[in-house]
């Protein structure tokens, strides 16, 4: 048997194992494995005796659980840490969507995450063109001090740096204002993803013969979602013009548009229409 | 504020954050209690705790806070300086 290494934590984590997989130096020399650190997340991917077998981990902190067999690990085992990637600074006003019915782990609703301010408005009787509005002019007296936001979200960047071998966020912070880093408040895009685990197979495997061809051949089938690639973009949650008026956000605009691939959505939308068209749309009769 | 006061206050702003009741929210709760508390939500319920309370946390604060009370506890310095 081969022996294991081992990609620990959320959906993040499982693109990571998915890049691994498409590297055939890495995947000859071992078992692929993924554990994800919620049960909503899916199942185990990889055989029996995980924790005696593992060569590497890829251990993801700050997902709310660690990694459970951590004790059992061999001593050699070769260890490297790597944050959860999140950034609620482009959704200060995300909440849990009460109308949300999730099915996890392949399903997770029409309505995975919600707005609070539109969720208000419509408790208010509005919806369609009308709430849409509402919800553009309203923002100013509900959105927080973003400028205070933005300092919050620096020292959670710091302190997660102090956690993890691997920095992403450097990268992140030096790219969100000029490319459209992340699809929702927890879900990074493919060209955040794709560096995260260059790092780790860096940091874990630095006499890994890769060669650059091989590395090419895997990015462009990662970046291809039709390709096999993991999409994490599927659902990519709008964003209030005065955030992207705020913080300069020069790859979003009133045409850019929304992957929503929910129950009932089959098509990209403008961020009316997805506000207008799907978020705030009547009730059907 | 009394401190039941301000532990009520917190305990709603978590609750309707993470749908959880706000009558389970104690001083001994910890984020590892409640699922989906992490570092994000966190950061969005001490944004809506700085709202309500019209204060302003210590920021490298923030993270070392070990359960709601040390929360309650420190949004209670910050009232009392203001």
């Amino acid at each position: 048997m081969k022996p294991v290494l081992l990609a620990f934590g959320n959906c993040q984590a499982f693109a990571m194992m998915k890049i691994a997989e498409t590297l055939p130096t890495l995947a000859d020399r071992y078992e692929i494995c993924y554990l994800p650190s919620h049960p909503d997340l899916g199942d185990v991917v990889g055989g029996p005796g995980l924790a005696a077998r593992c060569e590497v981990v890829w251990e993801q902190v700050g997902v709310n659980q660690r990694l459970p067999f951590r004790d059992a690990l061999a001593p050699g085992t070769k260890r490297v840490r790597f944050p959860e990637l999140s950034f609620p600074l482009l959704w200060p006003m995300d909440c849990t969507d009460p109308r949300n019915q999730p099915d996890p782990p392949r399903h997770w609703g029409r309505f995975p995450y919600g707005d609070r301010l539109a969720l208000q408005l419509i408790g208010e009787g509005l919806s369609g063109n009308a709430g849409y509005e509402a919800w553009v002019e309203r923002g100013a007296q509900t959105l927080p001090d973003l400028q205070r936001l933005l300092d919050m979200e620096m020292a959670r960047s710091r302190r997660r740096a102090a956690e993890v071998d691997i920095e992403p966020m450097t990268f992140i912070l030096d790219h969100w204002r000029t490319e459209r880093l992340f699809a929702t408040l927890n879900h990074p895009s493919n060209t955040v993803l794709w560096p995260l685990c260059m790092q780790l197979i860096e940091a874990s495997l630095p006499a890994l013969p890769l060669a650059q061809a091989e590395i090419g051949l895997a990015r462009e089938r990662f970046l291809n979602p039709v390709a096999g690639g993991v999409d994490m973009d599927w659902f990519q949650v709008v964003i209030h013009p005065l955030v992207a008026e705020t913080f300069g956000l020069a790859w979003c605009n009133e045409e850019t548009l929304h992957r929503c691939e929910v129950p009932g959505v089959d098509h990209p939308l403008t961020r009316r229409a997805f506000m207008a068209d799907y978020y705030m749309a009547a009730p059907s009769p | 504020m009394s401190g039941d006061t301000l532990l009520h206050a917190i305990a709603a702003i978590i609750g309707e954050r993470l749908l959880v009741d706000p009558a389970a929210i104690t001083r001994e709760t910890t984020a590892e209690d409640v699922d989906g508390w992490d570092s994000v939500t966190h950061t969005l319920v001490m944004m809506e705790v700085e709202r309500r309370l019209n204060i302003t946390l210590p920021v490298d604060k923030f993270f070392d806070l070990e359960n709601v009370g040390d929360l309650v506890d420190l949004a209670a310095s910050e009232l009392a300086k203001s």
